[in-house]
């Protein structure tokens, strides 16, 4: 019969061995180019490291302590993946464009590629790191020390496992360790990825959450008649029923400070950093993780509430609430269930120590020991071993400290304290990564001096007492205060009380690391390459990656460059992306001239291997770089105000352009009216010569016809013959002076004229009408009137039109014509009054239109041609003149004629005679 | 891209309703209640969550299956 212990260990065994041919697997797979784990769900798994022991045992334990206060560790995640197009796919994007193999990277590289803050981050990360490594080991040790302590639920025989247990957390430390160095440092790559780590990762996702549902579903249906029993039976105990009551004083601000901290810990936790953006293939398959890990979450902790009340109900009291996830199965026989807990529990640590200790072995050999080593100037001509065998004592160094606290912090904090500790220490890099990424100005001092700031904080409040707790500090540190002043007791800051110790380390740290941010980068500026990088970073999405090249100037050797990279990457990997470089850019390999890409492209390779500051610190050993003079900056200002010019310009243009079409539309549309016009006049014209010539021939013909007509008759016929011709010749008279003048072809002989003699004429030729017509005509027209340059003979034409139209509108018998002639200060004018029907105001400018007669034309045959008031228009017009009608004083029309004076005639070109032909 | 960044703004909206329903003046509201037996702010939590992933996988399946190449 096999021995218990022997039987846990034995399946651990093969469980690790599993993992390691998972990751040689993925490694394989990768070689050929085949990679297992280019799939959002394979991504979305791998994030799920985010799940550790910490989740598997420590979730039900504060659950059976304190109701629902670990589900914010699980709900800040989901909100900032909420965020997921907004933050994380910028923190992607950017991280991949600039080669970012770490949080510290990251860090450093926005803030001018500031050595001292790659590592002032590297040295958080690792002390932060260090507890929640601890927390693994003994959470491994915990879990196996109670499925050997329960071995009657094996069945198998029992056996003193007290030798197996004193060296668990080294054992497990050990093979963690070597997994990592073996999948994690295989090879210095620009890229840092590692795909048999990732492929086992997330395998070890599968395992934790199956093996942990499984447990969930035993409590709920084999234990307990359905969950709802269990809530039942919960609630008839009072103490069980109240942890959903949300009770506790500082309930609410608790969540709240939890809920931020998880939310800092998903972005800023090195290992998270390391799954989500470093071992990222394709930055799409982000996009469908943005619901599969939170659904993951859901998942996992579905059962936590459940297997907790189980635990509570149905174990022993006394029984550590962290381990009820195996207590559960073993103390009811499931033996074999208890064991795939105990697996699912180890899968949750090993992942997380292997992602973790890999992490932070990149950051201590970029950010540390590497430009240690470039100051001491150690560094041979091949690096790569030097490098490797770095990062192999980094793994194991930190490995190694995890162990070390284990055995001195042993059993004074519960796993979640712990944890909670370890989320608030890497928590202060989230002020940075948001300022860092959402605002400009944020400075490479403020950040350091805010996470510093932060840092101390932290320390003092959670870090120290938890020492004192462990017997290393005196205890009187954590219960008076330092120095014995009771404000700066670590757990009351200034007098700051009542609160839960994290929220309050947290409250305390952020609110100097924001202020430290914040404060410092509003008064200290920035420098060129502090500038530079922010902007890269702040404007990345509007393309301002492109323009990198344009702010550096210097002058480097390609030669230097590649076997500077060389030392690093090897040669011929270093030849083959320069010579990748050269194709991508159109370029023969062979005559790649060192400019600003491809020392960026130098830069870049060498960032992916040792971090963004060395990089730097490196190139620049090889490459004199010029800084950019006041000269240089003006030019591209220039450059970019011209552009600015141009635009406007071109604005203007289309402006003008819009404002030429709508003038040719209007055009376009007079060019319409008037053809429509010219129809119009055409028909016109037709039907008023049609009328007279009508009436000519039908008299002409009844003469002919009747040659025995009477003579008294005869004479009638022929007069209104003789007049009817009349009028057609006045009518085609009238149509061709219209045409003349439209055409400009009449010939004007332009002469001083007096207009009153002019009138005198006019009334005395016209006498004869006025008297057929019984009609009165006054002549009111003074001497020395001023004289006015017109021709005569069209003057007097239009007077005689004026009157004409006058007679013929006036009352028979009745009738009285006032035809008078006034100076005024630069013109005179002419007027002649009627007392007839008058003219509707409507139509006072439409009867100076050609053939527009105002009144009923069906009833009342019209007289005249309607040519001559549109005739009398032109003429006076012509002159320099108007032609307008108005309200006569006695009722009736008055039309007005003003002519200006000889002095003030409108230009000596129209005024002179014009040559006759 | 408009269609894009309705989509960006729609998740945050998402973050905000998010911001809304774990927030622990409303959590107040569920505590201390039961629901067929079932402590009501247990249920509440969990629809909640479940609700805002689901939404959150509509808003961005949607846009997969629009455009199966996405450029950026």
């Amino acid at each position: 019969m096999l021995a218990g212990s022997a039987l846990v260990l034995l399946a651990a065994a093969a469980y690790m061995a599993l993992l390691f041919a998972i990751a040689s697997f993925g490694d394989r797979r990768a070689a050929a180019g085949r990679s297992l784990i280019d799939s959002s769900v394979v991504y979305a798994l791998s994030l799920a490291v985010y799940c550790t022991s910490w989740t598997f045992y420590g979730s039900v334990g504060r659950a059976a302590s304190s109701g629902l206060d670990f589900l914010p560790i699980y709900l800040g995640p989901t909100l900032v993946f909420c965020l997921g197009w907004v933050l994380l796919s910028r923190i992607l994007r950017v991280s991949k464009a600039h080669r970012i193999t770490s949080i510290a990277d990251l860090l450093a590289s926005r803030f001018g590629k500031s050595g001292a803050v790659a590592g002032l981050v590297t040295i958080i990360a690792v002390i932060g790191s260090v507890p929640y490594i601890a927390l693994q080991l003994k959470a491994v040790s915990t879990s196996l020390k109670v499925l050997l302590e329960h071995q009657g639920g094996l069945g198998v025989e029992a056996v003193d496992g007290t030798s197996v247990l004193r060296d668990t957390e080294l054992w497990v430390a050990g093979v963690l360790a070597l997994f990592a160095i073996l999948f994690g440092t295989r090879k210095i790559d620009a890229s840092e990825r590692h795909e048999g780590i990732v492929a086992a990762i997330a395998f070890e996702s599968i395992v934790k959450l199956v093996s942990f549902v499984a447990v969930g579903l035993f409590a709920g249906l084999v234990l307990f008649d359905g969950f709802g029993d269990i809530f039942a039976r919960a609630a008839a105990r009072p103490e069980l029923s109240q942890l959903f009551d949300f009770g506790r004083p500082s309930a609410s601000i608790d969540w709240i400070a939890l809920t931020f901290l998880a939310m800092a810990a998903i972005v800023c936790l090195p290992r998270q950093f390391q799954v989500m953006v470093v071992e990222n293939v394709d930055p799409r398959h982000l996009d469908r993780a943005l619901w599969l890990f939170p659904a993951y979450l859901i998942a996992i902790n579905l059962f936590v509430v459940p297997i907790a009340l189980a635990g509570l109900l149905s174990v022993p009291a006394g029984t550590d609430p962290d381990t009820l996830v195996l207590a559960l199965p073993l103390g009811s026989g499931y033996g074999k269930l208890a064991l795939l807990a105990f697996l699912g529990g180890l899968s949750a640590a090993a992942s997380m120590v292997i992602v973790e200790t890999v992490a932070l072995s990149t950051m201590i050999c970029n950010d540390l020991a590497v430009p240690m080593l470039l100051r001491l100037g150690w560094l041979g001509p091949d690096t790569r071993p030097v490098l490797l065998g770095i990062r192999r004592g980094a793994i194991a160094l930190v490995v190694l400290l995890g162990f070390a606290y284990v055995r001195i912090v042993r059993e004074s904090y519960g796993l979640v304290s712990i944890g909670l500790v370890s989320f608030a220490a890497v928590a202060q890099f989230f002020p940075a990564i948001i300022f860092g990424l959402f605002w400009r100005r944020a400075s490479r001092l403020g950040v350091l001096t805010g996470i510093s700031a932060g840092f101390l904080v932290w320390a003092y409040t959670l870090l120290l007492p938890s020492f004192a707790s462990a017997g290393w500090l005196p205890r009187e540190l954590f219960e008076q205060g330092a120095f014995g002043f009771s404000v700066l007791r670590p757990s009351a800051l200034f007098g700051l009380d009542g609160l839960d110790p994290v929220t309050h380390g947290l409250v305390w740290s952020m609110l100097l690391n924001i202020a430290g941010i914040v404060g410092v980068s509003l008064f200290v500026d920035q420098s060129a390459l502090e500038r530079s990088q922010a902007a890269l970073f702040v404007d990345y999405w509007r393309g301002a990656g492109h323009e990198e090249g344009r702010l550096w100037r210097g002058t480097a050797q390609v030669a230097d460059l590649v076997q500077l990279v060389g030392r690093f990457l090897g040669e011929a990997q270093t030849r083959e992306a320069f010579a990748a470089e050269a194709r991508g850019r159109g370029r023969d390999p062979s005559a790649l001239a060192a400019e600003a890409e491809t020392v960026r492209l130098a830069e870049r390779l060498l960032a992916g291997a040792i971090g963004s500051a060395s990089a730097r610190v490196m190139v620049a050993s090889v490459v004199h770089e010029e800084p950019i003079g006041t000269e240089e900056l003006m030019r591209i200002l220039d450059e970019t105000s011209q552009a600015i010019e141009y635009s406007r310009r071109l604005e203007q243009q289309s402006r003008t352009l819009e404002a030429t079409t709508a003038e040719l539309r209007r055009a376009n549309e007079r060019l319409r009216e008037l053809d429509r016009l010219k129809d119009d006049f055409v028909s016109t014209v037709s039907h008023e010569l049609r009328t007279p010539l009508t009436s000519i021939r039908s008299f002409s013909e009844i003469l002919l016809d009747n040659p025995a007509l009477e003579q008294q008759q005869r004479q009638e016929f022929l007069r209104i013959i003789v007049k009817e011709s009349e009028r057609l010749t006045r009518l085609t008279n009238d149509m061709l002076d219209l045409a003349k003048i439209e055409a400009g072809k009449l010939e004007w002989h332009m002469e001083r004229v007096s207009a009153s003699e002019v009138a005198r004429e006019a009334a005395a030729a016209l006498g004869q009408l006025f008297r057929d017509k019984s009609v009165k005509l006054e002549v009111e027209v003074p001497d020395g009137v001023p004289t006015t340059i017109a021709d005569r003979d069209r003057l007097f034409q239009v007077v005689v039109n004026l009157l004409s139209n006058a007679v013929k509108f006036s009352p028979r018998d009745a009738g009285l014509v006032t035809l008078a002639v006034e100076t005024d200060s630069d013109g005179v004018r002419l007027s002649v009054a009627d007392n007839g029907p008058g003219i509707a105001p409507t139509d006072r400018d439409a009867i100076f239109e050609r053939f527009r007669q105002v009144g009923d034309t069906l009833t009342a045959k019209p007289e005249g041609s309607g040519l001559g008031l549109a005739i009398s228009r032109m003429i006076v017009e012509h002159f320099g003149g108007r032609a307008w009608v108005e309200d006569a004083p006695g009722g009736g029309a008055i039309f007005r004629v003003w002519l200006p004076h000889e002095s003030a005639a409108p230009s000596a070109a129209d005024a002179q005679p014009r040559p006759r032909k | 891209m408009p269609q894009e960044a309705r989509r960006r703004d729609r998740l945050v909206g998402l973050f905000a309703l998010g911001l809304v329903l774990f927030n622990p003046p409303v959590l107040r509201l569920f505590a201390g209640a039961t629901l067929f037996g079932w402590p009501l702010l247990f249920v509440y939590l969990f629809c909640a969550w479940a609700a805002l992933t689901a939404m959150v996988a509509l808003t961005v399946e949607r846009r997969r299956r629009r455009s199966p190449v996405e450029k950026d």
